[in-house]
């Protein structure tokens, strides 16, 4: 194959053809060529996104065919193209040509019962790959509306044979493994029906289209079978061509293979031996080797490998044929036109006559961008996309309520895409950029190596129902979600090998359990020597299987599931470019590739995220709404409140937006911020990349400086970066500041600091980051910068390797953490029942926004049967004494009811009124008895007057007649119940108020009375002291202390060091806890639920107080006690 | 044991892995294979044991 230049083919295009959709600059030069000398290509491939079937990732078999010097390389995965386009970037950079294909499931008949057979299909074409995607999109059921069918497609997809006949073109066709039809024909001696099943296919697909595949395994009648097919396809005219049915790169992979075997079949190795290959020979083999191999069988049969290779010049990263998206013009206008028509408009509603000169400057610059690269139709779309939000947000908030009439964004844009002006000016990012100083060049410049995301943040509810409209809108084979593949981590690895291997459950849990999430399953054998009970296993029987194969199972995807928002729209039927299929949430269908393929192909992308705080604050401002009487507008608020900034510069931000975190809390006190601005720096300076670039420190310390001296002048690297560095005190913080700083200090253009970015974040090869580096001090040099300097700037760069928020997103995310910190200091009960009813979501679990609730004076109320609705609620007078009321626990949140429960019993007391006691209820409501249960645990039906022993003794009484399996009960019927006698009714001392604590963590999630360290204090040493001394002790001082551990987390940029946060009845205290600590001690560390610590208590100035651990002890409560697991966090 | 044999012809090769997370794994490579003497039998290499077998059905 020959390439054309990249200029050459940019003149080839068509004239309509936007620049950005051109082919990749890096068409490698050394492309390897087929030829007569070529013995041999693999064309029968699985990597591992044939689900749990293929071994090895397509990194490891792309560079073991380059090892062995193949030079065609194809993958046929099963019922997918998960991983195509990763294996054609993969081998494209390896000099490899890759071949797109699949090994498909064919039913003989329309019908689930029908049996399938396996046929591996290769795109020779253009053509033959959009048959390839359709073929697919139908095999998962998209063409299906009836939930049961697409929930079994889903799971197990096929395709009747019939529709290969209608999606032939620019396929060829081999008759698949031993699961295929015509082998296992064959293999069963009936002849005729194998010639007659591939003649079909000849008709169908062509003669020159169809050859017989060989297959020789040194499985147990592989010989026969293959000299009987090559009879047959003598017999009918057709040729003959070997394969591999390679399912792993190298031979030892073969155990995980047969582990992953025994997974997907729900058994154990010793219960899977039908189903598990019979040998390891199902590995990629030399090219020569596999040549002479097939040449025993048939001269053409690795010959005709090289040859089909040669015809199938479909090449994925070049030819997938997709578009741009762009609306239906019917005024004339031409895209670039409408979108500055529309644009033009909105800036005049938008900016003052002084204003419009300067945003009308940056309107032009954005436009000109946006022509260049042929973008204006994709942001068109997005416009309309918008429109339809708006549709949305009405429909679902209502026109009438407070959401409503809220002044609320549809949604809220985050991301790159807030610098833009058109996003702004079009309705897709609610901050102006001029006003927060917005640089550019991230989300557009004049190279655009990426095309731009644009990133929307709605409630839960309103993007639930946008996705729903867009499928209405642009029909389900032009819009899809992007895929997200989870792959398999330390504990998952660990229960399915084990599983597989039979070792105990009970054993393998408990590893899991200390093995936290922080680890990767690479790190399996270091974790094993950790603990001494499983240190002497590392080598026992089936244990060793364990520490061998779990590493090798990490990072495999265990499925195909959704991206937490990106959807992509076409213009043209998004099947012809890559296959759909329903998702696992009905009415949603998700292509089969993830972010990263998406954006290898150059599709646009609009992420539509769920932001569980947009729920939360919309909810409170409808509870504002109902208990006050006020419609809040949160955009009109005063964005300047010193009490609110006061709150948060003390720490006192659980609960709040992005700055609630053990961290956050930590150095808020020091960073003192006291703007939108500040909190946009506050919102992106606790993320790895500043982090691990070294901007945390000097950033405060500068702060500290400044607030001490007013007059200090901070010093910048270099002083052509003040304008660029000001605002962050002279430290890279925001992402938009690596591209400024390459630009300014390093001489890079637009593209290529950009390049250098994305080279970062993708983690590219030590080499290409080695040229960035040369590059960037050299053109330091050239401005003046000493070596060292630009070394220290470099490195600072270079911590964006990891996550780093653009300074766009967080001015985005800094307005919301001020909006959040405003309710929750101005209503705070609304505020903290909103939270409470869109859990999960934030840093804290519900038990400890309990106990910060009840730190400013709100009452958290347990459920009362007849008061509570399904979730929570406010309730004014709940406590009088309280100065802010109080909120009432839902009956959704109690375990064993649940919101369906809940709606049971709300929708009985609306009916028939209240319940008038625990015979009444049961009767009403026919909940099952464990629910009703829990309720009594939890105090619901403490208003009738007994106690909680005493009302469980009594539904005891109510006999069988009570115990249902389901919640649902026949309208008008009544359940039948033994009546129960006084004399069977004993007075019954009530649980004590440990036992009622302990029942309201299990099954409450939350203690609404009491904290157990109420309980647990009592036990402790007079030394230990509670939270609330620790701020008064001097600094250094040497302290005990005490509690609940409701958070554990060990972040990659802390070298080894583990945080933990304990939480006693008077507040919170953090703990550090040294990297050889936690290796001494890390069962304690991992999985103690209460702890007692001794240390150092460690003060800068203002800062809170963290404890340097010397000793820790775990405190073990006396009666039984589950308090929710403290979140692990990385 | 007979006295020995002269193989005329393979008929068949095919390999078992199995059993790999037990005590004793097998690892064997099968022939199935036509004597001077007509008879058709099926012999394995143990690579375990680095040892020669007959099949006994």
């Amino acid at each position: 194959m020959v390439w054309p230049d990249r200029e050459t083919q940019l003149s080839q295009m068509a004239p309509d053809t936007p620049r950005s959709m051109a082919p990749r600059a890096h068409v490698p030069s050394d492309l390897r060529q087929l030829d007569d000398a070529t013995p041999y290509v693999e064309l029968h491939l699985h990597s591992c996104f044939s689900m749990l079937s293929g071994a090895s990732h397509i990194e490891e078999l792309a560079e073991t065919a380059q090892l062995l010097g193949y030079h065609a390389l194809a993958l046929t995965d099963s019922n997918g193209l998960y991983g195509a386009m990763e294996f054609a970037q993969e081998l494209k950079a390896r000099g490899i040509q890759s071949i797109t294909g699949l090994e498909l499931s064919v039913a003989e008949e329309d019908d689930p019962e029908s049996p399938r057979a396996h046929l591996t299909l290769l795109a020779e074409t253009r053509a033959g790959y959009r048959n390839l995607c359709r073929m697919i999109s139908f095999a998962h059921g998209l063409l299906l509306d009836e939930p049961a069918a697409k929930d079994a497609r889903r799971k197990e997809p096929w395709i009747h044979a019939a529709a290969l006949r209608d999606h032939h073109e620019g396929l060829i066709v081999l008759t698949g493994c031993r699961q295929g039809r015509i082998p296992a024909l064959v293999a069963e001696e009936r002849l005729p029906e194998a010639c007659a099943a591939l003649e079909e296919l000849v008709r169908w697909f062509g003669r020159d289209q169809v050859f017989v595949e060989l297959q020789d395994n040194l499985v147990y009648g592989d010989s026969g079978r293959n000299r009987a097919l090559v009879q047959l396809a003598e017999r009918v005219g057709v040729g003959v061509v070997g394969t591999g049915n390679v399912h792993y790169h190298v031979r030892e992979r073969h155990r995980l293979q047969d582990v992953m075997t025994a997974t997907r079949h729900r058994k154990t190795l010793e219960q899977s031996h039908r189903e598990r290959r019979p040998n390891d020979e199902f590995y990629l083999r030399p090219p020569a080797e596999q040549a002479e191999r097939f040449a025993a069988y048939h001269p053409e049969a690795a010959r005709n490998s090289v040859r089909i290779a040669q015809r199938c010049q479909f090449d994925l990263t070049e030819d997938l044929g997709y578009t741009l998206p762009s609306p239906q013009m019917s005024t004339g206008q031409t895209p670039d036109e409408r979108l500055r028509e529309v644009c033009e408009t909105a800036l005049r509603g938008k900016y003052t006559a002084i204003e419009q000169p300067r945003a009308t400057a940056r309107l032009n610059e954005e436009l000109r961008l946006i022509s260049k690269h042929g973008l204006s139709g994709f942001f068109l779309i997005y416009q309309e996309v918008f429109e339809l939000a708006e549709e949305v947000a009405i429909e679902v908030r209502g026109k009438e309520s407070a959401r409503g009439k809220a002044n609320l964004p549809v949604g809220r844009g985050r991301g790159s895409s807030v610098s833009s002006i058109a996003c702004y000016l079009i309705g897709l990012s609610h901050i102006d950029p001029l006003k927060s100083n917005l640089f550019l060049g991230r989300f557009l410049n004049e190279e655009l190596y990426s095309l731009p995301d644009i990133d929307l943040d709605f409630p839960r509810d309103i993007r639930e129902r946008l996705i729903e409209r867009v499928y209405e809108r642009w029909g389900k084979d032009h819009a899809a979600l992007v895929a997200a593949f989870p792959t398999y981590r330390l504990r998952s690895a660990v229960r399915d090998v084990g599983k597989a291997l039979a070792l105990p459950l009970v054993e393998l849990s408990r590893f899991s359990r200390l093995a936290t999430q922080h680890h990767t399953a690479a790190d399996m054998r270091s974790e094993f020597e950790r603990y001494p009970e499983f240190a002497n296993r590392v080598d026992a029987p089936g244990w060793r299987d364990l520490v061998e194969l779990v590493p090798q199972l990490s990072r495999m995807p265990r499925h195909a599931s959704e991206h937490v928002g990106g959807m992509v729209i076409a213009s043209e039927p998004l099947i012809d470019c890559v296959p759909c299929q329903p998702a696992a949430w009905e009415g949603r269908y998700v292509c089969q590739w993830d972010k990263d393929s998406i954006d290898d192909a150059r599709m646009v992308k609009i992420d539509f995220l769920a932001l569980g705080m947009l729920s939360a604050v919309e909810e409170s401002i409808e509870l504002i709404a109902e208990e006050q009487g006020r419609t809040l507008d949160l955009s009109r608020i005063d964005f300047a409140d010193s009490d609110v900034y006061d709150d948060i510069c003390n720490g006192d931000t659980v609960g709040i937006f992005q700055i609630e975190s053990r961290a956050q809390i930590a150095m808020l006190p020091r960073s003192q911020p006291r703007n939108i601005d500040d909190l946009a720096v506050q919102v992106a300076i606790v993320r790895p990349g500043p982090i691990v670039g070294g901007a945390v420190n000097p950033y405060v310390n500068r702060r500290v400086k400044l607030r001490e001296n007013p007059g200090y002048v901070v010093e910048m690297p270099h002083p052509d970066l003040r304008d660029v560095l000001g605002e962050t005190l002279g430290v890279v913080i925001f992402q938009e500041q690596v591209l400024q700083v390459a630009e300014i200090m390093g001489n890079f253009g637009a593209g290529e600091a950009e390049a250098f970015r994305r080279a970062m974040s993708r983690k590219r090869s030590a080499e290409i980051m080695e040229s960035y580096r040369a590059k960037f001090l050299a053109g330091s040099r050239a401005n003046g910068v000493s070596e060292a300097v630009a070394t220290r700037v470099f490195e600072n760069l270079k911590g964006f390797a990891e996550f780093g928020f653009p300074k766009s997103h967080s001015v985005s995310f800094a307005l919301l953490a001020y909006q959040t910190a405003w309710m929750k200091r101005y209503y705070p009960v609304e505020f903290f029942c909103g939270l409470f009813n869109n859990q999960p979501m934030g840093f804290y679990p519900p038990h400890v926004l309990t106990n910060d609730a009840k730190r400013h004076g709100i009452s958290v109320v347990r459920p009362d049967i007849n008061i509570s609705r399904v979730t929570c609620s406010v309730e004014q007078d709940a406590h009088e004494q309280l100065e802010h009321g109080g909120v009432r626990v839902g009956l959704g949140y109690v375990r064993q009811v649940g919101e369906a429960g809940a709606a049971v019993i709300a929708a009985e007391r609306e009916r028939g009124g209240e319940f008038q006691s625990l015979f009444d209820f049961v009767q009403r409501t026919g909940l099952a008895r464990r629910a009703t249960e829990s309720l009594i645990r939890i105090g619901a039906f403490d208003t009738f007057g007994m106690n909680r022993r005493e009302l469980l003794w009594q539904l005891g009484l109510f006999g069988d007649g009570l115990v249902r399996s389901n919640l649902r009960i026949p309208k008008q019927r009544q359940l039948q119940l033994q009546l129960s006698t006084q004399q069977d009714a004993v007075p019954l001392a009530n649980f004590t108020a440990y036992q009622r604590m302990a029942a309201d963590y299990e099954l409450l999630g939350l203690s609404p009375d009491s904290h157990p360290m109420t309980f647990l204090r009592p036990a402790l040493g007079e030394g230990v002291q509670s939270s609330r001394h620790l701020q008064s002790l001097p600094g250094n001082s040497r302290v005990s202390v005490a509690g609940l551990v409701v958070c554990r987390q060990r972040p990659q940029t802390a070298r080894g060091v583990v945080f933990l946060l304990l939480e006693d009845e008077f507040g919170m205290v953090n703990v550090m806890v040294s990297k050889e600590m936690d290796e001494e001690q890390a069962i304690l560390v991992r999985t103690a639920m209460f702890l007692e610590v001794e240390g150092v208590a460690e003060k800068r100035a203002g800062e809170q107080r963290t404890i340097v651990a010397t000793a820790l002890r775990e405190i073990i409560p006396t009666e039984a006690l589950l308090t929710p697991e403290g979140k692990n966090w990385g | 044991m007979g006295p020995p044999h002269t193989v005329e012809r393979i008929d068949e090769v095919w390999r078992v892995v199995d059993e790999w997370w037990r005590t004793k794994p097998v690892t064997r490579n099968y022939y199935r294979v036509s004597l001077d003497d007509g008879r058709l039998v099926t012999l394995f290499h143990d690579e375990i044991v680095d040892g020669w077998f007959l099949q006994r059905y």
